[in-house]
């Protein structure tokens, strides 16, 4: 079994097919199926009276690209946090990108409810404000990997506790930071999508060009120091990233969970340790899987709409009871 | 080769050690001896250049350690951690790793890297197993493949933390043995060990710290032996023996009778 020969590239090149798939059914089907033909001739004749034109402009579109890149960003965040925490089982929220997001958001619709236009600002800045507090906190005591894991526990806490109580003083803030917290595709604007976008694509670029000092750093703490790597530089870079990746996901789509936990998982053990690889492989799947996901959640109670992250945690949680019920076959993964 | 020079060491809140002068001569191979806990890992990563001096410095060929950039120092000495993560990857792609330092931004390797990966799993005997992975591989194979990697980094300085520590016998002796061979190759080599038997028959000079981490002495093995410190520091009783083929080697039994 051992044996086996992965062939990262062909697995890749599959992902990708399946990612290609999954944005095509994406784009098509829905609440009601758009024809594609008829998208592309009323887009050629500008006739943006066509509803099929104005459902994939308006609705489609921003949700296909919003799932892509919350898929990418999610997971990969996920995949880099795996190999700088050593933990196979981290995820972006490890680093208080849920708490922090969280938080921000439920102060901004406290304070400023008629502004939901801030929403995802504030999001995105609570992710990498929190994350800064963690890894500071956790470089008092030498930013080793337990203590980021430790001070990312006691920070969130608290985090989480400020949260708690805005929801008790500002009661009204209730329902709107309900699907928040769930993680949802469904009225993604275009704005959103594009304000998010560089930060994911620097992100993504940045965690593919650090993939290989990832590898060295997956070696551990000295050896990766006495073959010449920056460490506390490379990790301190790698967690800046990582919360930027999901923080930017977070900002436009909610705290979608389960991808930066279940999606480098899967891919591991796709691709195999090299994390080359492995950070790929999350970008496809990682798109594919929350594209797919959100699918199902609009088409399978049509015209109710399941929010895409009920759909992953349902998944997710799946995937891990199985897991543990290979663990105990004795086939261990891992 | 490198020098520590009035030399105190530790981490933060705790001095380890004070004082150090050593200096090793390109081609030597030393070994550290010492009671647990005397301060020999901390003395060979602050040589190293992984823990930054309390005072005093390390010199590496003329530069001072604590100032030589990370990449830098990693193309000049390969250091060995005593507690080694096994991530799961092959062999090879393992002592792929110790070229790391010489490669440049795009990490790519050069066939000149290549050669030498090969040449350092050819001279540590572990390319029968380059495919496997690293966590199919028992303890002795997987030092091996550590060792490999380190000599893969094509640095005229080894320093090996432990190298034998947990290994059985014919382990221990084939890595002893790669050691010697590296140290004939040219390759400066500075080791920690445990065991007192391998220290001395194997090295050009044995360096021996006491409890409080001091220097005793650092000297040939024949003059570190007769100075009967060993038994003081340890407290046992040393014995040279001359084995039947004429190779000299050495026994410990303890002085106390108390356990």
């Amino acid at each position: 079994m051992e044996e086996k020969r992965r062939r990262p590239a062909a697995i890749l090149l599959i992902l990708a097919a399946i990612l290609a798939l999954a944005i095509l059914l994406s784009l098509m089907f829905g609440s009601t199926r758009l024809s594609l033909e008829e998208v592309l001739r009323a887009a050629q004749a500008g006739d943006m009276t066509s509803p099929d034109l104005r459902i994939f402009l308006y609705a489609r579109l921003p949700r296909t690209l919003g799932g892509i890149l919350c898929g990418c960003g999610l997971a990969v965040s996920g995949a880099v946090l795996q190999v700088v925490l050593n933990n196979s089982l981290a995820g972006p929220n490890v680093i208080g990108v849920n708490a922090g997001a969280g938080f921000a958001s439920l102060l901004v619709m406290a304070l400023f409810p008629w502004s939901a236009a801030l929403l995802p600002a504030a999001a995105f800045l609570g992710a990498l404000a929190c994350t800064l507090l963690i890894y500071g906190v956790a470089r008092c005591t030498g930013a080793s990997r337990m203590t980021i894991v430790l001070a990312g526990v006691a920070v969130g806490s608290i985090v989480n506790a400020a949260s708690s109580c805005l929801k008790i003083l500002f009661p009204d803030i209730l329902a709107a930071y309900n699907s928040f917290s769930v993680g949802t595709l469904s009225g993604i604007t275009m704005t959103e999508v594009r304000a998010a976008a560089p930060y994911l694509l620097v992100g993504l670029l940045a965690a593919l060009v650090l993939s290989g000092d990832m590898n060295v750093l997956a070696l551990g703490e000295e050896t990766a120091q006495s073959l010449g790597l920056k460490v506390e530089r490379c990790r301190m870079l790698l967690i800046a990233i990582a919360s930027v990746l999901a923080g930017a996901a977070v900002s436009f789509a909610g705290l979608v969970g389960f991808v930066g936990l279940l999606v480098p998982h899967m891919a591991r053990m796709m691709v195999g340790a090299d994390n080359r690889a492995v950070v790929a492989a999350s970008a496809l799947l990682g798109a594919a899987g929350v594209l797919l996901c959100d699918l199902l959640g609009r088409t399978l109670f049509a015209p109710f709409e399941i929010h895409v992250g009920i759909i992953l945690s349902l998944v997710g949680g799946v995937y891990f009871v199985a897991l543990l019920l290979r663990r105990r076959g004795g086939k261990l993964n891992d | 080769m490198i020098e520590c020079r009035n030399l105190s060491t530790g981490y933060p809140g705790a001095l380890v050690s004070e004082h150090i002068d050593l200096a090793v001569k390109e081609g030597e191979l030393v070994s550290l001896i010492g009671p647990n806990g005397c301060g020999k890992t901390t003395l060979l990563k602050t040589m190293a250049g992984l823990l930054p001096p309390k005072s005093g410095q390390v010199v590496l060929e003329g530069d001072v350690v604590s100032q030589t950039p990370e990449r830098a120092l990693a193309r000049r000495r390969a250091y060995l951690p005593q507690l080694r993560e096994v991530p799961d990857i092959t062999v090879a792609a393992l002592v792929a790793h110790g070229r790391f330092p010489h490669l440049g931004f795009s990490r790519k390797m050069t066939a000149h890297d290549r050669d030498c990966v090969e040449q350092a799993m050819e001279l540590t005997g572990v390319v029968r197993w380059r495919g496997r992975r690293l966590k199919e591989l028992s303890g002795g194979q997987r030092q091996r493949v550590y060792l490999a990697m380190s000599v893969a980094q094509e640095t005229p300085l080894l320093l090996w933390d432990e190298p034998t520590t947990y290994l059985d016998i014919n382990n221990r002796l084939t890595i002893m043995g790669l050691a010697r061979k590296l140290n004939h190759a040219g390759r400066t080599v500075i080791m920690t060990l445990h065991d007192l038997a391998d220290a001395l028959t194997v090295s050009d000079r044995v360096c021996l710290m006491d409890a409080d981490g001091a220097v005793r002495i650092a000297a040939a093995p024949e003059e570190v032996f007769g100075s009967r410190q060993i038994d003081q520091v340890f407290g046992v009783h040393s014995e040279q023996v001359t084995l039947h083929d004429g190779t000299i080697s050495y026994v410990f039994t303890s002085k106390r009778n108390d356990i």
